[in-house]
């Protein structure tokens, strides 16, 4: 008697946990169509920017192969070969309601192809049955254990099991989440080479510069669109020997398709410089809202740290160590989300380890320090700077002398300002952890137990990676007006862009 | 609460804390506090928010919290209408800390996989005593602190030596690009600054090398610096005396020596992990994992690596040397040499070891342990536990559960 009155009641927490994920699943609907404005700015870039070209149809086509290919699970296999294979496979199996979003735009962007897949699959993150069934003995066990206690003790051990079972399912629905996310990739013979030249740009203010040339504002000559051309002299490439760092840029670049990391549309080359066509985030550094607000508070931090997180799970499923994670390679685009940028030294490690020193000297992990061979590891380290800058305003480690930084780092004595939750602190021990067989992101789980870390307890992930989440800074801007008032202003320099007198170099850069 | 508490309490922090923006702290005030209230009256109904996914009301709840958080009340922030919902908080900057943009750097890229197809270059041997005194010179540095007994004589050797005849001679120049690291043998050398950044070395020569900082004697090292990467160099270096003697080390040689070496170390380690057939349900990444995570460790010829009867959870691989199997009233059954590793039932089960191995040489392991295999692997070690090769394991020709030769074919 007393049993049964206990389940049934288990059994309505049942329905009413299903009903909890039927909320989320009867949201995504109207996700869906937010996603698809949202993502429709792009589509425009890829539909009709560019009169003619078809640049977006090939990546779509293998986007949706490559979500839909369950058969793909061997991360590697992405790199090499298995598309066309895919492909046909995705085609047989693709339900015909998952086209519905996709035909009714007739090219679809490629984002809400994927997330169209992954709002129908995470209704169901377990098998429907098993679910049920699961959570059902776990009611009963309850109930048997529960006999004869008082009522509020009973409610408070409930709850701490249905909190367990919660985190589970939770557990569940975010690593199918990351599973699509990173299958997501363009395919291997995606050319972005001459798709575009000088022509088609008119060059405007410098947006930033860097070691081997600078980033300009430009707008096409054909949409009118705004977009950024990174310029690189090839001369200064050769003579520092960057030259590997940078034909695996453009390759890492034209493969990867995430909502945080820039996209690249196009490169070309002229005789002396090396030109990539990417998105303009309108909405300048984190870098400089950063010193701006000189720090931020909790929530604001978790909010781009876990953008951050998406896009490092992502490149590091695909074999990509990205190894220069700063908020000066933050860009905030123009509704506040995150974009990486400059993948200068992202490296594919399938097999391998990396020994080339690279890096932000406050951002190095002790490993590369200590010249041992590195891997990814090595991204989580810097994950771990990155968070306590954003919390505290300045890097855990810090010193005017280099050698003195490296040995502090080295060291790994960490000072928590007393403004940090001791959520925070628990993360970022883990994370600044120099014995990379306990460092988080590299154990048995990966990313998992970062994204499963208490701190990160109110973060809605499928809500993250759908940018369905309000930000908490919108840019000032005029959006799509070339607006660049968010970045610092640079003197302009008197450039040659577009010269063809003594080409230089075309074999070594010859994917450009 | 009623008004007039709230009202003193507010009339008190602003006493107390005189604003400059009386408005803003007043709206920080009552943010808060209504925030505090919330929490209270939230905390009542913990079921429901234990089901909550992070509901997004609640994120945006929160989110809009922050405009009148805790952190953002009195003192701590300031109102500034650019940052839009962000306000500017205050933070002690640490003594100096530049606030500017970070410069990435970079080494030159190497691969190692290609030199190791290469013959190995090699330097002519140093004198003992010279060598001597240059691992004396460096010892404090940690980039040299990971490279073992004959890596650490190679780097060395590879050093060069040059002598400086005059007094005023610049070795290094302030802004010039950064490729050598020297340690002074003889004579002294004086260190100059200009407190200009981006100085360019041109400048430095045409207009002084700037303010003395410092002098370097003999035993002293300067421009480690470059051993990492080229930076423009921080600071100037000028001989003070006459017959000077340095020697100079390139950042191409020492990364070159050090990544040969690791290269070399860790395909051994693979092809060592390979070999041990308890390891054999793990896949190639899982096994890259275990050679991430192994140690180095040394004894010297004597002493005791595991004893008899003593519990283990410490597997080791033999990089270089020998040890000795002891049984208790056996004496010596067995010697193992390099490639051949032992203890690696330990990783599966608790065991209780069965013989004693001592080093016979110096003996060099590589060695990782059970806790550290469960973090990396967690249940990988449910599959080896299954596997038929491990229970053989159990009865190998010692009769031994912790003692494994490996097939004479890894012995190279």
């Amino acid at each position: 008697m007393d049993t049964t009155a206990v389940a049934s009641k288990g059994s309505t927490n049942v329905g009413s946990s299903t009903d909890t994920l039927s909320t989320s699943a009867s949201l995504h609907p109207s996700m869906n169509a937010g996603s698809v404005n949202e993502y429709s700015e792009q589509q425009r870039h890829g539909t009709n920017s560019f009169n003619g070209k078809p640049s977006v149809h090939d990546s779509v086509g293998s986007d949706a192969s490559v979500s839909n290919g369950h058969n793909n699970h061997n991360e590697s296999s992405l790199w090499t070969s298995g598309i066309p294979k895919a492909l046909e496979e995705a085609t047989k199996s693709k339900k015909p309601d998952s086209l519905v979003s996709t035909s009714t735009s007739g090219c679809a962007s490629a984002h809400s192809v994927g997330y169209q897949n992954i709002d129908n699959l995470i209704p169901s993150p377990l098998p429907e049955s098993a679910s049920r069934s699961s959570s059902q003995s776990s009611h009963q066990r309850h109930s048997r254990d529960g006999r004869g206690e008082l009522g509020s003790e009973h409610g408070e051990r409930r709850s701490a099991m249905d909190g367990l079972r919660d985190r589970h399912i939770r557990k569940v629905r975010v690593s199918q989440l990351l599973d699509l996310q990173r299958r997501r990739i363009r395919p291997a013979d995606h050319t972005t080479k001459d798709r575009y030249g000088i022509q088609d740009f008119n060059f405007l203010q410098t947006l930033g510069t860097g070691s081997f040339g600078r980033v300009h504002l430009v707008q096409s000559n054909h949409n009118r669109l705004y977009y950024a051309i990174k310029v690189l002299e090839k001369k200064k490439i050769v003579d520092m020997k960057q030259i590997e760092h940078t034909c695996d840029e453009r390759y890492i670049l034209s493969r990867v398709q995430h909502p945080f990391i820039t996209i690249l549309w196009g490169t070309f080359q002229d005789a002396k410089n090396l030109f990539m066509v990417m998105d303009f985030a309108e909405g300048g550094e984190l870098f400089s809202l950063l010193r701006k607000c000189h720090r931020f508070p909790e929530k604001v931090a978790k909010f781009y740290a876990a953008e951050v997180i998406l896009a490092l799970d992502y490149l590091h499923h695909n074999q990509i160590v990205y190894r220069d994670l700063k908020p000066e390679n933050l860009l905030l685009d123009r509704f506040g989300h995150l974009k990486i940028v400059d993948f200068g030294f992202a490296k594919r490690v399938s097999t391998s380890n990396c020994c080339t020193l690279c890096g932000t000297p406050d951002y190095l992990a002790p490993e590369i320090i200590s010249l041992k061979p590195y891997n990814k590891a090595a991204d989580w380290w810097s994950l771990g700077i990155l968070i306590f800058e954003m919390l505290a305003g300045y890097p855990p480690f810090y010193s005017e002398n280099p050698m003195k930084l490296y040995e502090n780092i080295l060291e790994g004595k960490v000072n928590y300002p007393s403004y940090f939750s001791p959520a925070s602190i628990d993360l970022l021990s883990h994370l600044l952890q120099r014995d990379i067989t306990c460092r988080y992101g590299n154990l048995k789980d990966g990313s998992m137990d970062i994204i499963m870390h208490p701190w990160f307890r109110d973060i809605s992930w499928d809500k993250i990676l759908t940018r369905k989440i309000e930000v908490p800074y919108v840019p000032p801007i005029q959006a799509g007006m070339g607006d660049s008032s968010q970045f610092d202003a640079y003197a302009d320099v008197a450039t040659d862009y577009g010269t063809s007198e003594d080409p230089e170099f075309t074999s070594i850069f010859k994917d450009f | 609460m009623s008004f007039e508490e709230v009202y003193e309490e507010l009339k008190a922090l602003v006493d107390e804390q005189n604003p400059s923006d009386v408005l803003q702290f007043c709206y920080d005030f009552f943010g808060e506090k209504l925030k505090a209230e919330r929490s209270v009256f939230r905390r009542g109904d913990t079921i429901t928010e234990s089901f909550s996914d992070g509901d997004e009301s609640d994120f945006l709840s929160e989110l809009n919290d922050m405009v009148a958080g805790p952190e953002a009340i009195g003192p701590d922030a300031k109102y500034v209408p650019e940052l839009g919902g962000l306000k500017e908080m205050n933070v002690s900057y640490p003594q100096n800390y530049n606030l500017l943009r970070r410069q990435s750097v970079s080494t030159e890229s190497m691969n190692p996989s290609a030199f190791a197809l290469e013959t190995k270059r090699t330097f002519p041997p140093k004198d003992p005593e010279d060598l001597k005194r240059l691992k004396r010179s460096v010892a404090g540095n940690f980039l040299f602190k990971n490279l073992d007994e004959e890596h650490y004589n190679e780097v060395l050797n590879a050093m060069t030596e040059k002598r400086i005849g005059e007094a005023g001679v610049a070795v290094i120049v302030q802004g010039a690009v950064g490729d050598y690291f020297y340690i002074v043998e003889q004579g002294e050398f004086d260190v100059y600054k200009r407190p200009e950044l981006n100085i360019t070395p041109e400048e430095v020569l045409s207009s002084g090398y700037g303010n003395y900082i410092t002098t370097i004697s003999p035993g002293e090292y300067f421009g480690e610096l470059a051993l990492m990467y080229n930076a423009p160099r921080a600071a100037s270096v000028v001989s003070k005396t006459p017959n000077n003697v340095i020697y100079a080390l390139d950042r191409t040689s020492f990364r070159r020596i050090v990544f040969e070496n690791a290269y070399r170390q860790r395909m051994l380690y693979e092809s060592l992990l390979e070999e041990v057939p308890i390891l054999s349900s793990l896949d190639k990444y899982q096994r890259q994992k275990i050679a991430d995570a192994l140690q180095t460790v040394v004894y010297q010829a004597g002493s005791i690596v595991i004893r008899q009867g003593d519990i283990g959870n410490q597997f080791y691989l033999i990089e270089d040397g020998e040890a000795e199997v002891v049984k208790n009233g056996k004496g010596v059954v067995v010697t193992l040499t390099k490639g051949d590793y032992f203890g690696e039932l330990a990783l599966i089960h608790e065991t209780v070891r069965n013989a004693t191995v001592q080093a016979k040489t110096r003996l060099k392991l590589a060695t990782f342990d059970k806790p550290t295999f469960n973090r990396l692997l967690g249940n990988a070690i449910d599959l080896m536990r299954n596997q038929p090769r491990a229970r053989m394991g159990m009865d190998n020709e010692y009769g031994d559960q912790s003692l494994h030769r490996s097939p004479p074919s890894t012995k190279a």
